[in-house]
């Protein structure tokens, strides 16, 4: 069995996400310690909050610097909405904000300072494996997007004129800008087969 | 395309899901997981969980009923509502399994604190409730404690929509509330011009209301309460009868 860590820095919809990979018959944890994360197949960097508050909640839990060296090894992670962002080298959410540099990019307000929240489609950017979602709507919930090198977009959402990266990829690393566990059926089926593509690969 | 979202309201009042008429009278109608559960299996785009008997008796979010969402499964998103007193509270609502926050109570209290908790979740997460009443072409806001009217100053509307700590209004129509095809959609023409969108919910029934709801470009979802009880599938019937391009397809589970 697939055994996936959601990484608790204290902030973020754990349980939400603890249940549907409990659904999808995955073996889950919730944890910040180190050694349990270390023997996980797959870590999950979740996400609903303010980009500074959950970085300095990173590096107070001593995480962040696991993560990078988890990436470096090209472990899989996937980051959810604010986890995405966290990916990321830098945001000016609040104020500038280092970020844990794993996907060279940086996150910026979407213009006029709006909200996306809603349930938006995907479209494809480039031909991937990973592209699983036409056809379906997906939950979005942010007021920042992802800015950085294309080559790491792969799929990307329309929100008044402006083109938001819905989905990044850098090797191992996924990131995504909705909430695939609180997406219903749609949400569930690419939620699954992310993470078996993920360790597949 | 964003879509506009039809969002299934659940009022629950000493752990039972209620009918609540006008802020005034409660008609029980069962057991809310069951509520919940149907909402969520219909594909309904948002489910919004007001339990109004938290900040009355000062019990803090109903953490308990959080957890059991949880563990019923529920993969539709969730807004919280009901005795959220601070930071740590609506922090540890989101880590519970709620998506989204709406605060009603601490608005009028502690615009710093609600200030706090954006900075702790960022504002799409932050809803305002805003229960009001019309009087003399005039809106007024209802304090469901005290049971008085308060002015609507639009000082205090543009204070929270300017600073970005918040990301839509709940706007109530207090007086029919629970009642059948009576939203008067004055409110929304009287409410104060503000560029956070509304969320439009009190005595929604009918595809015609929500027809003309969507069609207001400020309004970006819209709520139903018990009506949504009264029929298997409504959320699918609605949307069938809508057909409207902004609007998410209903969804069966079929079509997965």
């Amino acid at each position: 069995m697939i055994s996936v860590a959601i990484v608790d820095y204290d902030i973020g919809n754990h349980n939400s996400l603890l249940y549907t990979l409990k659904s999808l018959e995955f073996d889950v944890k919730i944890s910040k310690d180190i050694e349990i994360l270390s023997n996980s197949d797959v870590l999950i960097l979740p996400g609903v909050g303010a980009f500074p508050k959950a970085m300095d909640l990173l590096k107070l839990n001593n995480l962040s610097n696991f993560l990078i060296e988890w990436s470096s090894k090209n472990r899989p992670i996937i980051g959810i909405c604010l986890g995405m962002q966290l990916l990321c080298r830098k945001s000016y959410e609040y104020k500038d904000s280092e970020g844990l540099g794993i996907i060279d990019g940086e996150i910026v307000a979407l213009s006029n300072n709006q909200c996306h929240i809603g349930w938006n489609s995907i479209n494809d950017v480039q031909k991937s494996d990973f592209l699983f979602s036409k056809g379906h709507d997906f939950y979005f919930n942010h007021s920042y997007k992802f800015i950085g090198d294309k080559s790491f977009v792969i799929g990307s959402t329309e929100f008044n004129d402006e083109n938001i990266a819905a989905i990044i990829k850098n090797k191992n690393i996924i990131g995504v800008q909705f909430h695939p566990e609180k997406s219903q059926e749609a949400g569930k089926i690419l939620l699954s087969f992310t993470i078996k593509k993920l360790i597949n690969d | 395309m964003i879509k506009k979202r039809l969002i299934g309201v659940v009022t629950i009042r000493n752990g039972i899901a209620v009918q609540s008429f006008s802020y005034k009278k409660y008609l029980p109608i069962g057991n809310p997981l069951c509520v919940i559960q149907n909402l969520d299996r219909w594909g309904v785009d948002e489910i919004l969980i007001q339990v109004i008997d938290r900040s009355i008796n000062q019990l803090g979010p109903d953490f308990s009923l959080l957890n059991k969402l949880g563990e019923i499964r529920i993969s539709t998103p969730i807004i919280y509502c009901g005795g959220i007193r601070n930071t740590d509270d609506a922090v540890n609502v989101i880590k519970y399994g709620s998506d989204r926050i709406v605060l009603d109570n601490l608005i009028r209290k502690s615009m710093s604190e609600v200030s706090n908790i954006s900075n702790a979740l960022g504002a799409q997460a932050v809803i305002a409730a805003l229960p009001v009443v019309k009087a003399d072409k005039n809106l007024f806001l209802y304090d469901y404690q005290s049971k008085k009217l308060d002015e609507l100053e639009s000082v205090f509307l543009k204070a929270i929509s300017d600073r970005n700590i918040i990301s839509e209004i709940l706007l109530i129509n207090k007086e029919t509330e629970g009642i059948k095809d009576s939203f008067d959609i004055d409110l929304i023409n009287l409410f104060p011009k503000v560029h956070t969108k509304l969320i439009a919910f009190g005595g929604i029934s009918e595809v015609d209301q929500l027809k003309n709801l969507f069609s207001i470009e400020k309004v970006s979802a819209v709520g139903i309460g018990n009506f949504l009880n009264y029929r298997e599938h409504s959320v699918q019937l609605f949307k069938e009868s809508i057909k409207y391009d902004y609007l998410r397809s209903p969804i069966y589970s079929s079509t997965i």
